[in-house]
Parts: structure tokens; C-alpha cells; sequence
């Protein structure tokens, strides 16, 4: 139970192991070609690429409008941001408004996805670790999200929500009071969580002091979002780089403090997210509240959209800074987009951090980072 | 090592009263044990409230079987108002034998009672008779099989003869019984070391031995008699012996031939006649020779079926009994662990097949049968399909030293715990079998981590054992769980603090070694797809996960039967409930209450906790447990030879109050506490149409 | 990895350890303990026994905007072909033909193997609908309740809302009417029932017509011996009307426009599309989506008789615009 000093040396032989594409912890059909001395790991290389679907290719075949849905299969667990992305991207090429309605309902279906996919994350975190328990309550309240969701827009995952111009529907009748009674619901158990896995000894004993991550290496590696904050860089896009009608609402960024083993180790990432789940929450409040004193318009459909030229836009996704550039030739359709994600360049530093792990430690470092494969590849 | 095998099935004898003024009515009904041994405690018990406890009594064994005499009066005592015990002494042995099989008997009681004597008696056509497996009926078999292998006349007939040219075939060796108990007592009660040298077998005296026979016996040759080497004799006559023929006799004829060789034995046996007449001449005293003729027979009873497939048959039957529930147990626990994890986790679990769900398992079980078995190219065939079989070994062998009940036990063994912990550590064998035959990296990977880990855990689950087996002084399951009560300060959990301590770290090396979260390394499903048994399909699979929940069932039964009191009931004697048998139905309940609520704490951890790493699991094996076992052993000892038992008792009560009722509210509190975090909550919308 | 001694877990000791694994196991059990108690009060069922166990049936406890089968209401749509326009990814044929004088459509077919369920048709749709017991207002194309496609056989999810062989009269609706429609859910119930049904016809009534030949596109309207045959067709219809604004407008509009007054070209109505390509301010005669190369056609033969031109010579322009927007 006290911490493990390993020292690696290149000694023996050495084993190959295959892990993926089809194995239970690689969150989705992700290889790792490990190289092992029984059970410490030399290398664990990610071999990428088995969910590569031409999202971007098939942006440039369908309309803009059309393409809206294509980017809930972009991150499939936070499909709100990539719409998000996707419509601001458009929005700032052909130079259109967004209703001030339109931007809060974008707000908070952001939140209430931020909030569902960092349950799936540490859900899934807590299961690659052996608990199986914590993944049942945190999807439980998942499924709550999910319901309030699919009243919104209709759909519990690929949700297609945000359109160019502002958002498909309004809040339905009574929606807000649901929306407020499940977060009542929600903040006196987040620290049940807490309870139940977060300050459990083995978890901590797992998960601290492992694969730390600098702040240097990860700006590095260029991970961003939660893992990044995890290593105690203070950036968030929400704050830093402003949009929507964030600047308007007060949260906080939480980063990694390295409370139970070093700034940046599992514990931090794990650990960041509860603590963005409490900002989620507050910024859901805020918005809940504010959004009664807006006008009732919440989409200008836009008439003719034949832009011209190229435009970028920067969300903050569950997964980290999302970035899509769009540029236009004055047709239906882009002339050419690039979707940025988080997952394809946490996966890099798991080559690196990898090293000296046990086989273990590779799955709790791969849920750490809270990968999810399409996101890679799309 | 010797092994009393008790009889589990109940004796069910019933017996009528028998008429008369002076005699009140009286159901005797039951003589226990019915084989009898010197030491033994032999009770007589009646259906209802007769005796009176304190009355000079006697018992009186009546037309038993005896050289001289037709009854036997012992003294006895009344224990209680249905029982009488009276011990078995050398005077009783003398006069109806060793054992008391199958004899037609009736059973009087008489007690004097304000001068009154009462007499209560069983009735005549009564036997008691309850021997299921008599060591006779061992030894015939044995014999029986060494006639089938040997296959010769002479093997048949149990004799070993020499040729001497001229005069005939001279008897060197043959099958006769020796009164082998006396060897018995004589080896009991030896004054060197427990062997029987020439001087104590009294050669030549009256009563004594034979020195030919001496000599015989004497198979390591040094003049001493060791108990294998009396082990190894017969039991009874052989054919030869029971027409009539000694050591030492010389056949001169056979079938009016005469017989100079083994040859022309074999060749006058060649007849139809049911019987071979054969003459053999005796030395008698001095140089005579006495002409003796008996007739031996051709072929041995009209049976059927030969003595060794009614003796298999029976211990397949006797395997049945206790084997068939295992994998029942094991089934209702995978139901019980998926009910409970559902619940734990706010879902509803299996409750579709049969009532409640409880026969989930069946299905899934026959799923399971009706699956592919598939294996792989590269595995090793042999290996990979007999890994399974062995797991089950393992498991079920525990089985034999569980008592669960003062009745209910297939074999009180001496080394009870000393087996109990040799076969549980039998599973890593499959384990690392199959995991290496199935040439998996993951499964290898598996196969390596239960081996690292089971071997570790022996340790300290063996250390804390010893600190129980110190405590009671006998390695038996039986005695263990006598020396509790029934109430939770009797229990060795509370004993002290060093065994409070020592509960938690069997339990917990128990755990691990039955491959459970938080030890649930080798299967680890997130790391190692499903370790040792990754490659395993259908039935071949399913034992992998029936044994692991067996071994659940054992982990609950071997904790509850070490530290929880086994199945004392509160206020009960051990004494009282080995006289009643609903009360021994009672503990047995008691004991399986024990059992399911340690499966349920086992369940609850599994659903609660995380999964160690293997190094960590290693760690808290060899520096963390390893020494607070050995701390907890010395403890256990220096509290017992510091203390004396009047504090030792008291503080027992006091170690309930303070570790046992102190952190069960503090838990109650804290699920109080999470419960006042809850809001209920539904938001589905308003229901349509 | 292991000199930092900043976090907590490096500063516990040997009995430290000891003591909070202890406490943070109770702690931990005793959460999924309360959970259990919970459970015991029959407070924290959150799974429901779908299918067969549930209170209500699923379809019904679902929202009102929940996005499941696609269904459209044939009794007003009015062949505009929006739905099939937009989306995205091409599930949605219909096909509008002449039948006995008047524009019909011959089929509608949704491949709801196909789709996404991402709801943009029912956005793109003009015609306004209300249902019975629905909160908000719907559309003649619109999602339903209904999610169960299970099946083993893939062709029984092409919903075909005309029976293969028949035909329907696309609806006229008023300016800013909303229809009152039926239940919404029905009609998807009732083709996919018949979707099977109507599979094996739809396979028969393509064999009838020469397979899928026939219904081909722009190659087979401009087909020389067609294109002319229809080019003699308008010239003594064109021909009178040369220089008559409205007598035009009303052969282009019952000749070559669809009708449906989709407002795919940009102007509101069929007849408002005629009047501009005839007054010159709209020069492009290919917007009539709906009537799609056979529209195309029609009007670029209409104008090049009007210029005066033979039919042969007006045959070969108008032929080229068709294959020049319709590929």
C-alpha cells in the first residue's frame, strides 16, 4: 500500500502484448501495441485510425445546415459542443446573429452535456479501476441529463440541437423547473461520489503519483481541456477566449493541485472533473436564471448561405479546447473544414508516460485522459 | 492419522414399549453411537420425557450377541428427561465385541426411583443397525479386488503354497483372520512409543502370538510390530482358512489325484463338481503328521454384483450426496451476488426465471451447456481441457470438513484445518494450468498473478488460523466450533483484540485467495479481458466462474465456523444441542444465517471497492499482513498464558461493546447521513395520449 | 515518481494508511449500503423492465419532441419536396409524375434504415399541422413516439407512404393554414406494417415498368426522338401565346412547373417563378426542383419556341441546359 519505486531497466525479454482494437478499457476500438516485462511496460505504442469516418470530407459534401447532425458523431458523448463548434464556425463565416435566447439555450445544453460526459468519464474511470458501483450511480444521474435532453431536442445522444443562426427548439413548458429540480437533486450527492470512490485509499493508491503529467509537458503535448487544467495550467476557453454569452455568467476554472500524490498525476484529472461538474452546475443556475429576462426569438434562420471566405471557431468541449476552421467558396457547401479535438493529442503522451507502468496503470492512465475514439479519428 | 467416520444420517429407530404393570410405556428410540468403541459416550435416547435425571440407572442389552451370555447390564446416568449415557469400558468389550453391527437387541432402561423401579424397554423386533460403511466391509472389498487382479485359484483361495518334491504342496502363507484387535489395544496401550515388540505380543503364551506369526508380520524385520504393518492384515478367513486349512499344512491330494506340483492342483481344480475335496496331512506334536480333509468350494456365493462395484457404488452415492449441492450453492449464491449488486446499484436485477428470479442461474447454466466449446488451435489440449475439472477439485474437497451441524459433517478430521488450507491452495493449480495451456498472453498474464497471489495469501491466512487453532487447542472444525458459543462475546471474534484483528486479516487473505474484489486481479475484466479463462467457452467456462462462487460459500462458512461461533445457538450448550436433533437443525439454520450474511458483507465489498494493482497487492500481502499476523499469533498466545480467564472473560464482553456495537453505529450514523443526501427525483415529462 | 511527498497519500505512515483504509472503506460501504436501504423503500428503481413491464408503453412516456420513425401525413403534403432536399443524406425519393392530366405523386419512400433521426426534413417542411393531444404544432413530414426497428428483415424499414402502383394528389393548402392531422404516430404504425407488404409490390410494379430503368433522369427526358416529340407537342401551344404575357405564363405554368409552390427557386409561388423567368428577372429557367429535368426541359423548349425557333433547333438548347444542371 506504500507507494512503488520501479526502476526500469531494459532486462529480459521482452513481450508483445496486443490490447485493442476490441478490449474493454480502450473506451471504443483503440489499439496499443505494448511492449512488457511480465507486468511492468517498456512502451505502449496507440495505433489510431480503426474509427476514421471523413467527417471532415463529408463536410464538404453536404450543406451547411446538413453537416449540423454529422458533428454529434464527432464526439458522440459531448455532441452539444461539437455543434456548438460547428454553428459558431459558420456563424462567424457568414457573418450572422444569434439570438440572445438562442446563446443561453446554447449555454446551458453545453453545461448539462459537459456535465453528462464528464459522468461517462469518470464513470468509466472508476470501472477501468475494478469499481463498478460508482459507473451505476454516476450514469444514473446521466440518464436525468438524458431525460432533460431529450425534452429539449428530442434525442438522448447525438442530440443535433444548435443550428446555424441559433438553436432548434425552445425550452419546452415547464422544462426550467426540471432543469432546476434536478440540479437541487445533484449537488448535495456530488460529494457523495467523493465518498464512495474518490477518497477510497485503494482508489488514491491507484491513481496518485501515477503518469504525472507537467505543466510544461502538457502544453507540450498539447492536451487541453480538464487534462491540461489537471496539470495546473489555468486555461479555459470559456474564460480566455471568450464566446456565447459566457462572459456574463461567474465560475470558476478549477486545476490540478496535487492534493493527493503530484500536480498532474490520475488523481488531479480524475479529481478535475468533480470539480468542473460544481462550475457546471453554478453556471447552470446562472444561466437558468438569466435566461427569463430574454426576448422569446431564439433562431434567425438564415436565408441564402453561400459564404464566402474562412472562419474559426474555439469551444471549450468536455474533452478540451474543440476548434473547427470553415472555410467557404460561396456554395451550399464548405470548400474545406478541420475539426481540432482533444483525444488525438492525449494520445501521444501515452507513449511517453507509459514507460515503467504496470499493464494496470496503462488503463487508469488511458481513463484519465478520458479518451473517447471517434474523437481521435473521426 | 486415525479418522471416526460419524454417521450423518440420523438414526431413525423406533421402538414400541413394551407391555406390562410395573413397566410404563416406553419408546427407546435410539441407541447412538452404534458402533461402539472403549471410551466411547453411548447414549440411549427416547421419543419423549421418561427418564429421571439423577436416579440410579442401568442398561440392559438384551439378547446380544455374546459368547456366553444373552444380556448385559451396564450402569448408566441420566443426562436429561430423554437421555442415558453410559460408557463403553473393557468389561463391555469383552462381552459383546467391538462393534455392535446389526444386532437384534432390545434396549431396557431401569432406573430406581423412590424406591420404585422403573423399567423402560425398546421393543424386541428392533435392530440396531446402522454401520453404512464398516471397516469389515472396506476390507472385503479390498480383498475381493485383490481376487479379481490376482485371478488365480490360489488368490481365491487365500493361500500361498511351496512344491516339496515328494510329499506334496506345503502351505507357506494363507488368509486367516488374527485377532487383530487385540494387536490393536496392544499398540494402544504400549508403553514404548505406541509399536508392539516381541516381549508385549506375549509370543507363545496363552493368549499370545504365534512367533511364526510374529514374524510374518514383522515386515521391516526388527523384531517390532509398527501399526501399518497390523493395518495390512485380514479381517477375515479366506476360502482355505474357513474350510479348515492352516500354515503349515501340506496338501498331499486334490480330487483323489495327488498332487506333487501347483500343476496337478490347478488340474484336479478343472472339475464340474461344486466342491474340491482335498486331503492334507498336519504336523502334530513331535514328528506326527495328522491327516486332515476338508472340502474347499469352486466358486465363491451366488452374488451377483462382487463386493467392490457395491462398495464403489456406494461411495459414488455417499460423493452424490455431498457433491450435487455444490453446484446448487454456487448458483444461488451467483443469483444472490447479482440480486444484492443490483439493488446496491439502484437497478432491479434477475427476476424472471422462476420464482423471484432465483433460478436465474439454472438458465444460464444451460446457456451455458448448449454453447460451443471452442478451443483454440495453439492450446494445449490436454491441459487446456482438464484445468476446469481440477479448479472444482479444490473447492469441493472443503466441503468434507465443514461441519454444519454437531451431526452434519461427512469427516471430522484432527488435521481439519491443516486440510482445509492444503486443498483450498489445490485451485492455483488450474489456475496457472489453464492460464498458461491457453497460450493468451492475457490469460498467462492472469494465470501468473493468481499464482503470485494465492501463494502469498496462504501465508497470513494460515498465521491467523493458527491463532484460532492455539486458542482451542485441535486442529478440528468440530472441536473449533464447540469451543464457542452461541452468543457474540463466546465468539473467537471477540475473543481479544488479537483475534478480532486475526478475523479481519483471514477474511480479507480469504478473499484474495478466492480471487475477489478488491483481489480480483487475475480476471480483471477492464486489464485482462478475463484472465485465466479468456479462452474458454461453454461449459469449460462456466465451472471457472461456479467454482470462484463456491469458494464464496466457503469463505463464509470457514469464517463463520472459525470466528463467528459456527453453529452454537445463543444459550445453548454444545453439549444440550448434540442431544436434540431440532435443535441441531436450529444451528444448522443458525449456521447458514452466519453464512449468507458474510456472502452478503463479501458481495457488498465486491460492489464497494476498487481493484488493487499487483505490486499493491503484493504489498499489503508481505508488509502488511504477513507481520500483523505473526503480531496477532504472539498476541493471541500472551493473552492466554498473561491473562487469567476470569479477565479474559470479562473482557470478551467488553471487546464486543467496544469493536463490535461501537463501529456498527458509527456506521449506522454515516448511512444515515448519505440517506439525508437524497432527493427523490422524477423528470420524466407529463405522460402523453 | 516518487519524491515528491506533496500530496496527502505520501504523508500518511504505516498505521496511517492502515487507519484510513479502514475509514475510507466504511465510508465507502456505507454509501452503497444507504443505496441498498433505498432500494429496500422501493425509493431508487431507476431501470425500467422494457418491454414488457413498464407502466405505461415506452412510446408513450417518451417527449413530445423525442425524434423516433419519420412519418408522413399524405393527406397534406403537398409534393413540395423540401424534405427530400435537405437531407442530408439522401433517404427520402419522391417521385412526381403525370397521371391521367394531373401532377401525382407515385411514390414516397423513407429509408428509415438510413436515417438519422437528426429531424432537419421536418424543419425544411412549409406545411403546418396540428395534431390531436400534442402541446406544440407539428408538420405534414414530422418524427414520432414511435422508436421499435428492430428487425431481421432490413427492407421491412423503407416506409413507403404511397402503395406501390397508386398515386396521390399532392394537398393545396391555404396561406398560413395549419391542417389539422391525425395522431401523430399512427401512420407510422400503420406503414411499417406494411412495409413488408408493400416491398414485394413496389419490386413487381418496377418489373411491370422495365425496372429501374425507366424512371431515370435527365438522359431520358432529352432523349432525341422524346425531346422532340414533346417540342412538336408545345409548338402550336407556344406559338399563339408568343407575345401574350398571361397566356405564357399559364403554359409554363401548366406545362412545365411542378405546381407545388415549394418555394425551392426563391419565389413564392409556381406562378410568380413563371411571371419573373418572363419578364426577364429570373434568367435561370432550371430552379423548378420539384419538376426537376423534365421541368427543366419544358420551360427552356417553351422559351426557345417563343424566340422562334424550330423544334429541332429548340430541341438541342433545351436539351443541353437539362444535362448541364441535371447530371
Amino acid at each position: 500500500m506504500s507507494e512503488m519505486i520501479f526502476t526500469y531497466e531494459q532486462s529480459g525479454e521482452e513481450m508483445t502484448l496486443n490490447m485493442g482494437p476490441q478490449h474493454p478499457s480502450t473506451h471504443g476500438v483503440i489499439r496499443f501495441i505494448i511492449k512488457t516485462d511480465g507486468e511492468i511496460m517498456h512502451e505502449a505504442i496507440p495505433d489510431v485510425g480503426y474509427l476514421h469516418r471523413s467527417i471532415e470530407h463529408i463536410a464538404e459534401k453536404c450543406t451547411y445546415e446538413g453537416f449540423m447532425p454529422y458533428t454529434d458523431r464527432v464526439d458522440y458523448v459531448c455532441a452539444m459542443t461539437a455543434n456548438h463548434t460547428w454553428a459558431m464556425a459558420v456563424e462567424k463565416l457568414g457573418d450572422l446573429k444569434v439570438p440572445e435566447r438562442g446563446e443561453y439555450l446554447r449555454v446551458i445544453s453545453d453545461e448539462l452535456n459537459r456535465v453528462s460526459s464528464h459522468c461517462i468519464a469518470l464513470g468509466a474511470m472508476a470501472m477501468d479501476i475494478g469499481a463498478t458501483t460508482p459507473f451505476m450511480y454516476i450514469l444514473r444521474e446521466r440518464e436525468y441529463i438524458n431525460d432533460l435532453l431529450e425534452q429539449l431536442c428530442g434525442a438522448r445522444l447525438t442530440y443535433n440541437y444548435h443550428r446555424v443562426g441559433g438553436v432548434g427548439w425552445d425550452m419546452p413548458s415547464g422544462w426550467r423547473d426540471r432543469c432546476l429540480k434536478w440540479i437541487d437533486h445533484f449537488e448535495p450527492i456530488i460529494d457523495e461520489y467523493d465518498r464512495l470512490i474518490a477518497q477510497n485509499e485503494l482508489f488514491i493508491k491507484r491513481l496518485a503519483n501515477l503518469a504525472v503529467i507537467t505543466g510544461e509537458e502538457a502544453a507540450g503535448y498539447g492536451l487541453v481541456g480538464p487534462n491540461l487544467r489537471a496539470s495546473g495550467v489555468d486555461f479555459d476557453v470559456r474564460r480566455d477566449v471568450p464566446y456565447s454569452v459566457y462572459p456574463k455568467l461567474k465560475f470558476n476554472v478549477p486545476i490540478g493541485k496535487g492534493l493527493m500524490g503530484q500536480v498532474g498525476d490520475c488523481w488531479d484529472r480524475y479529481y478535475v472533473r468533480i470539480e468542473e461538474w460544481k462550475e457546471s452546475v453554478k453556471i447552470l443556475r446562472q444561466a437558468l436564471d438569466q435566461i427569463q429576462a430574454t426576448e422569446p426569438d431564439f433562431w434567425i434562420r438564415p436565408k441564402k448561405l453561400k459564404p464566402k471566405g474562412d472562419a474559426h471557431a474555439r469551444v471549450e468541449a468536455a474533452r478540451g479546447d474543440m476548434l473547427c476552421y470553415v472555410a467557404g467558396d460561396g456554395g451550399t457547401n464548405a470548400y474545406r473544414a478541420r475539426f481540432r479535438t482533444g483525444s488525438f493529442n492525449a494520445m501521444k503522451i501515452i507513449q511517453v508516460k507509459s514507460k515503467g507502468c504496470m499493464v494496470a496503470d496503462l488503463v487508469a492512465l488511458i481513463a484519465s485522459l478520458d479518451i473517447v475514439a471517434p474523437e481521435i479519428d473521426r | 492419522m486415525k479418522c471416526r467416520c460419524h454417521r450423518f444420517l440420523p438414526l431413525l429407530l423406533l421402538a414400541a414399549s413394551c407391555g406390562g404393570s410395573a413397566a410404563p410405556s416406553a419408546p427407546i428410540r435410539d441407541l447412538r453411537p452404534t458402533q461402539i468403541e472403549r471410551g466411547d459416550k453411548i447414549t440411549v435416547e427416547a421419543a419423549n420425557s421418561l427418564f429421571t435425571v439423577g436416579a440410579p440407572t442401568t442398561i440392559i442389552l438384551n439378547d446380544i450377541h455374546t459368547d456366553g451370555g444373552s444380556a448385559v447390564t451396564i450402569p448408566g446416568r441420566a443426562v436429561g428427561r430423554t437421555r442415558v449415557l453410559f460408557d463403553a469400558d473393557e468389561r463391555l468389550e469383552k462381552q459383546i465385541g467391538v462393534h455392535l453391527i446389526d444386532v437384534p437387541t432390545t434396549v431396557t432402561v431401569e432406573q430406581e426411583v423412590q424406591g420404585q423401579k422403573l423399567r423402560y424397554t425398546s421393543s424386541p423386533t428392533d435392530k440396531f443397525k446402522l454401520d453404512l460403511f464398516p471397516r469389515s466391509l472396506r476390507r472385503m472389498a479390498d480383498r475381493a479386488a485383490s481376487k479379481v487382479s490376482g485371478g488365480t485359484i490360489w488368490s481365491w483361495l487365500g493361500l500361498t503354497v511351496e512344491e516339496m518334491p515328494g510329499v506334496g504342496l506345503r502351505i507357506t502363507d494363507i488368509v486367516a483372520r488374527i485377532d487383530k484387535d487385540d494387536l490393536f489395544r496392544a499398540y494402544e496401550t504400549a508403553p514404548i512409543d505406541g509399536r508392539i515388540t516381541a516381549q508385549e505380543a506375549r509370543i507363545g503364551q496363552p493368549g499370545g502370538m504365534d512367533a511364526a506369526e510374529f514374524a510374518r508380520l514383522d515386515h521391516n524385520h526388527n523384531q517390532v510390530l509398527e501399526a501399518a504393518d497390523i493395518e495390512e492384515l485380514p479381517e477375515e478367513d479366506g476360502v482355505a482358512a474357513q474350510a479348515g486349512l492352516r500354515r503349515g499344512d501340506v496338501i498331499v491330494s486334490a480330487g483323489g489325484k495327488p498332487t506333487q506340483r501347483t500343476a496337478d492342483f490347478a488340474a484336479a481344480w478343472e472339475t464340474d463338481e461344486p466342491e474340491v475335496a482335498v486331503k492334507a496331512k498336519r504336523p502334530a506334536a513331535g514328528n506326527a503328521w495328522t491327516d486332515v480333509t476338508v472340502s474347499l468350494p469352486r466358486y465363491g456365493k451366488p452374488s451377483g454384483i462382487p463386493d467392490w462395484v457395491i462398495w464403489a457404488l456406494f461411495m459414488m452415492l455417499a460423493a452424490a450426496i455431498v457433491a450435487l449441492p455444490v453446484p446448487v450453492i454456487g448458483g444461488l449464491v451467483v443469483v444472490w451476488e447479482r440480486k444484492i449488486s443490483a439493488y446496491m446499484q439502484s437497478r432491479i436485477g434477475p427476476n424472471r426465471v422462476g420464482p423471484a428470479g432465483w433460478l436465474q442461474w439454472l438458465a444460464d447454466g444451460l446457456k451455458l451447456l448448449m454453447k460451443e466449446d471452442v478451443i483454440p488451435t495453439d492450446a494445449d489440449p490436454i491441459l487446456f481441457r482438464i484445468s476446469p475439472y481440477l479448479a472444482f477439485v479444490g473447492v469441493f474437497l472443503v466441503f468434507m470438513v465443514l461441519p454444519f451441524s454437531g451431526w452434519l459433517i461427512v469427516a471430522d478430521l484432527n488435521i481439519g484445518l491443516l486440510f482445509l488450507l492444503s486443498v483450498t491452495s489445490l485451485v492455483v493449480v488450474s489456475i496457472i494450468m489453464g492460464g498458461w495451456s491457453s497460450n493468451s498472453k492475457w490469460s498467462l498474464l492472469g494465470g501468473m498473478r493468481s499464482a503470485a497471489q494465492i501463494i502469498s495469501y496462504e501465508l497470513p491466512a494460515s498465521v491467523a488460523l493458527l491463532s484460532i487453532a492455539t486458542q482451542t487447542g485441535s486442529l478440528s472444525t468440530v472441536s473449533i466450533v464447540r469451543a464457542q458459543g452461541g452468543m457474540p462475546w463466546d465468539w473467537y471474534l471477540f475473543n481479544s483484540p488479537f483475534t478480532f484483528c486475526a478475523f479481519f486479516i483471514y477474511f480479507i487473505s480469504a478473499l484474495a485467495e478466492g480471487n475477489r474484489t478488491p483481489f480480483d486481479l487475475p480476471e480483471a475484466e477492464s486489464e485482462l479481458v478475463a484472465g485465466y479463462f479468456t479462452e474458454y467457452s461453454g461449459f469449460r467456462f462456466s465451472l471457472f466462474p461456479l467454482v470462484e462462487w463456491v469458494n464464496v460459500f466457503v469463505i463464509g462458512a470457514v469464517t463463520s465456523m472459525l470466528f463467528l461461533g459456527g453453529w452454537n445457538i445463543p444459550g445453548v450448550s454444545a453439549q444440550q444441542q448434540d442431544a436434540n436433533g431440532w435443535l441441531q437443525a436450529v444451528g444448522f439454520g443458525i449456521f447458514l444465517v452466519k453464512i449468507i450474511a458474510l456472502i452478503f458483507v463479501i458481495i457488498w465489498v465486491r460492489w464497494t471497492l476498487p481493484r488493487f494493482r499487483v505490486d499493491q497487492m503484493m504489498n499489503l500481502c508481505w508488509k502488511y499482513f504477513i507481520p500483523i499476523s505473526f503480531a496477532c499469533f504472539l498476541g493471541t498466545l500472551m493473552w492466554a498464558w498473561l491473562l487469567p480467564q476470569a479477565v479474559q472473560y470479562g473482557l470478551r464482553f467488553a471487546w464486543f461493546i467496544l469493536l463490535g456495537l461501537g463501529p456498527l453505529v458509527l456506521f449506522v450514523k454515516r448511512v444515515q447521513y448519505n440517506r439525508s443526501r437524497y432527493r427523490d427525483l422524477n423528470l420524466q415529462q407529463a405522460q402523453f395520449s | 515518481m516518487s519524491d515528491a511527498k506533496a500530496g496527502l497519500a505520501n504523508q500518511r505512515g504505516y498505521f496511517g494508511e492502515i487507519i484510513q483504509s479502514a475509514k475510507s472503506i466504511m465510508e465507502g460501504m456505507s454509501v452503497t449500503f444507504a443505496e441498498l436501504t433505498r432500494y429496500v423503500e422501493g425509493k431508487n428503481h431507476t431501470t425500467i423492465q422494457y418491454p414488457d413491464r413498464t407502466a405505461v408503453p415506452v412510446a408513450d412516456s417518451l417527449p413530445e419532441r423525442y425524434r423516433g420513425f419519420l412519418e408522413v401525413d399524405m393527406d397534406i403534403c403537398t409534393a413540395c419536396k423540401a424534405c427530400e432536399r435537405d437531407c442530408p443524406i439522401n433517404c427520402i425519393a419522391i417521385d412526381l409524375d403525370k397521371v391521367e392530366g394531373t401532377r401525382a405523386m407515385t411514390r414516397f419512400d423513407i429509408d428509415m434504415g438510413k436515417c438519422m433521426y437528426c429531424g432537419i426534413c421536418v424543419e425544411a417542411c412549409p406545411t403546418d399541422a396540428q395534431a390531436p393531444s400534442d402541446e406544440e404544432q407539428t408538420k405534414c413530414i414530422r418524427m414520432t413516439r414511435e422508436f421499435e426497428a428492430a428487425t431481421g428483415n432490413f427492407n421491412s424499414l423503407t416506409f413507403r407512404f404511397i402503395r406501390p402502383g397508386d398515386y396521390v394528389v399532392p394537398y393545396k393548402p391555404k396561406k398560413g393554414e395549419v391542417v389539422d392531422t391525425r395522431r401523430r404516430g399512427e401512420i407510422a404504425r400503420e406503414v411499417r406494417k406494411k412495409a413488408a407488404e408493400y416491398n414485394a409490390l413496389a419490386c413487381d410494379w418496377a418489373l411491370q415498368n422495365g425496372g429501374v430503368a425507366k424512371s431515370g433522369g435527365a438522359q431520358e427526358v432529352v432523349k432525341e426522338d422524346v425531346i422532340i416529340a414533346r417540342a412538336k407537342e408545345l409548338e402550336p401551344l407556344v406559338r399563339p401565346v408568343a407575345n401574350d404575357q398571361k397566356g405564357l405564363e399559364d403554359v409554363l405554368y401548366n406545362q412545365a412547373l411542378a405546381q407545388t409552390d415549394c418555394e425551392a427557386c426563391g419565389w413564392p409561388t409556381c406562378r410568380d417563378y413563371a411571371k419573373a423567368m418572363i419578364t426577364g428577372k429570373d434568367g435561370e429557367f432550371f430552379k423548378c426542383e420539384p419538376g426537376g429535368a423534365q421541368s427543366t426541359r419544358d420551360m427552356n423548349l417553351i422559351f426557345q419556341i417563343r424566340l422562334g425557333k424550330s423544334a429541332e433547333e429548340a430541341a438541342k438548347a433545351a436539351a443541353k441546359v437539362t444535362l448541364e444542371h441535371h447530371k
